[in-house]
């Protein structure tokens, strides 16, 4: 098989070790090659516009800024991009997100090899990929009410430590309003408090600490 | 005229039935008695007070107002006052002017030097009030009151009531700033210690779970290149499953240091469980029950709950050659209370349950251990509810009145024998 007819790829992860064995597994596959790697979101954009792959590869923790931000800036310069999230933890909103996004797969690093060269098939064959597992962990929140952009800010600002009169401050709301916020996204999360919210929060992928 | 008409009464002038005549003989009674009083009010004048000085020691040298009515008194008779300092009497305001004029609307007005007593008499025109006295004059006098100085406002009832009512609330907000305080610290605390866990979470992602599961993938491929015949390939199917374990493990690890909250709920339950995953003689009874209504935990220290109740149990398990286990979970308003009985042995070394000393002091708990000749060994860890339960200190009712709140709402005590299966 020649190099053009072989699916030419693009891993893009901030840990030596995990690419190294992405090379090694994708390397080791006769219609695939590794054409370059990057290890920051704005290298990926970078390499994908120097190699443009039939496939990327995306982590989802990125140094700079987050996959789903490098796989949004990729698909604004090049649509047809396919790309697969590769992440180590499930969140049904991180899901969500990447796939509303337009990412084609996405997939666990746990996964056996197997699953991994089987989805940069599947998706280089135009179709999508979303391990049954990660399927059903999205339909069970599907009919959840998502949380406004709004209280995903308040939520992040809980989760840095900030009281509600340093919200309130940071934000330009009144504590009043700050507090209707967090009654808002304790109802929705089916959470007790502000931390068992922003634990279901960082679980759920809605945001990282 | 009124034994006339109960005469025709009873001539039968007036023919009405018995219990009519009753009722108008007790009317004529009723207006009979009450024309009788006013004849007597008329006659009798009375003295009252409307505003008295305060009740203070003699001084010479201070006037203060003093008023009253004289009611039914006749236009020649006259006010004489007096005040008393110690044992005696003495005429007001001064000597040479003892009598106090009674006004056409029958109210008088005077001065009087300080006393602690007052005293007014309706004397007539011939009276002679002594200077001073020990007794006050009766002769001559045809009305008189007494009364006692005004107390001075810190000495009135509601001055006092309002002093007790501050100092109760002095001290209830005292309190309130106390916990809250406390509930402050143990936040930050709560915090840093999250902050502690996210950092080591990153580390032990970005190190050993990348580390294993790169690994992993480069077996996997070296597996896959080896022939089907080789004899290295049963041994390496074996690391690769041990690995496998290993990642998830890992990331079952660093998902509960990412959100050490998950087992908010299940308390009780992983609790329940540490005998299996200790692997502890099946013939070593052990449960646990939970008493009282379930009030929910705060989550951060759910955490730290179970470490000590896991540490308990080990200790008991291992060291106590205990054959019978209770683990009781109890909520009441007032704390949450972790205790584990058990027939064996007390700890030989205290210091062995220094972790979980040290650990419950952390979180404003106190752990005792407590030793019986008969009915073996308790370890009890006590957390108070604004540390325990999630509500805010503020909204919490204190101990007695969430305990009268139960009672009015029929609820079960918490030390009722509800026990809940695990």
């Amino acid at each position: 098989m020649t190099d053009q007819t072989r699916i030419r790829i693009l891993s893009v992860d901030d840990h030596p070790l995990l690419r190294e064995g992405i090379a090694m597994v994708i390397n080791s596959q006769p219609d695939m090659v590794l054409v370059c790697h990057a290890s920051s979101g704005a290298e990926a954009i970078q390499r994908y516009r120097e190699h443009q792959p039939d496939v990327t590869l995306m982590d989802l923790r990125l140094p700079d800024l987050s996959g789903i931000d490098a796989l949004i800036a990729i698909r604004a310069e090049f649509p047809p991009a396919r790309i697969i999230i590769l992440t180590t933890f499930e969140g049904d909103v991180e899901i969500q997100r990447a796939l509303e996004a337009g990412a084609r797969g996405y997939l666990l690093k746990n996964m056996p090899p197997s699953e991994l060269v089987n989805a940069i098939r599947h998706v280089h064959a135009g179709k999508k990929r979303v391990p049954p597992e990660l399927a059903a962990q999205l339909a069970e929140h599907m009919s959840d009410d998502n949380l406004t952009a709004r209280e995903v800010e308040v939520l992040k600002q809980v989760a840095g430590g900030n009281r509600n009169r340093d919200i309130a401050e940071l934000l330009h709301i009144s504590e009043e309003t700050v507090k209707v916020h967090l009654k808002h996204i304790m109802d929705k999360l089916g959470a007790n408090d502000r931390t068992q919210a922003i634990a279901i929060a960082v679980r759920r992928g809605i945001i990282q600490l | 005229m009124t034994f006339g008409i109960l005469t025709d009464f009873n001539n039968g002038a007036l023919r009405c039935r018995p219990w009519v005549r009753r009722r108008i003989a007790s009317l004529l009674a009723i207006i009979c008695i009450l024309l009788t009083g006013c004849q007597w009010s008329r006659h009798s004048p009375s003295i009252e007070f409307t505003s008295v000085p305060l009740a203070e020691a003699g001084n010479p040298n201070k006037l203060t107002a003093i008023r009253g009515l004289a009611i039914g008194a006749q236009p020649d008779q006259r006010i004489v006052l007096y005040a008393r300092s110690q044992a005696t009497w003495w005429v007001q305001p001064f000597a040479n002017q003892p009598f106090t004029k009674i006004q056409a609307d029958s109210t008088w007005e005077s001065q009087t030097h300080p006393g602690v007593e007052y005293a007014a008499l309706l004397v007539g025109p011939e009276f002679r009030p002594p200077v001073t006295t020990n007794a006050l004059p009766s002769q001559g006098v045809i009305a008189s009151a007494v009364t006692e100085g005004t107390p001075p406002v810190w000495r009135r009832w509601w001055f006092l009531l309002a002093c007790v009512l501050a100092g109760l609330f002095g001290v209830f907000a005292f309190h309130r700033f106390r916990l809250n305080q406390m509930a402050d610290k143990l936040t930050i605390r709560f915090e840093e210690r999250l902050a502690e866990r996210m950092r080591v979470a990153q580390i032990l992602h970005d190190t050993l779970l990348q580390g294993v599961i790169s690994a992993s993938m480069q077996l996997h491929v070296a597996v896959d290149q080896l022939p089907v015949s080789s004899p290295a390939l049963d041994p390496l199917h074996r690391v690769l499953e041990s690995m496998r374990q290993v990642v998830e493990e890992g990331r079952n690890t660093l998902r509960g240091l990412r959100s050490p909250m998950d087992s908010v709920h299940e308390l009780e339950k992983s609790l329940a469980r540490i005998p299996q995953e200790l692997n502890i003689d099946e013939h070593i009874g052990f449960r646990v029950c939970v008493k009282g209504p379930a009030l929910p935990l705060q989550s951060t220290i759910c955490a730290d709950l179970y470490s000590i109740g896991r540490e308990a149990l080990i200790h008991v398990f291992r060291q106590s050659r205990a054959r019978d286990v209770k683990m009781e979970l109890r909520y009441t308003a007032s704390e949450f209370r972790l205790l584990v009985r058990h027939d064996g042995r007390a700890p030989e070394l205290p210091s062995g349950l220094t972790g979980m000393r040290e650990r419950a002091e952390r979180i404003g708990a106190r752990l005792k251990v407590r030793s019986r000749l008969v009915g073996g060994t308790e370890i009890e860890l006590r957390v108070p509810n604004y540390v325990a339960f999630e509500s805010p200190v503020s909204d919490r009712a204190s101990g007695w009145f969430a305990g009268f709140q139960r009672r009015r709402m029929k609820l079960p005590e918490p030390n009722g024998n509800r026990e809940r299966d695990i």
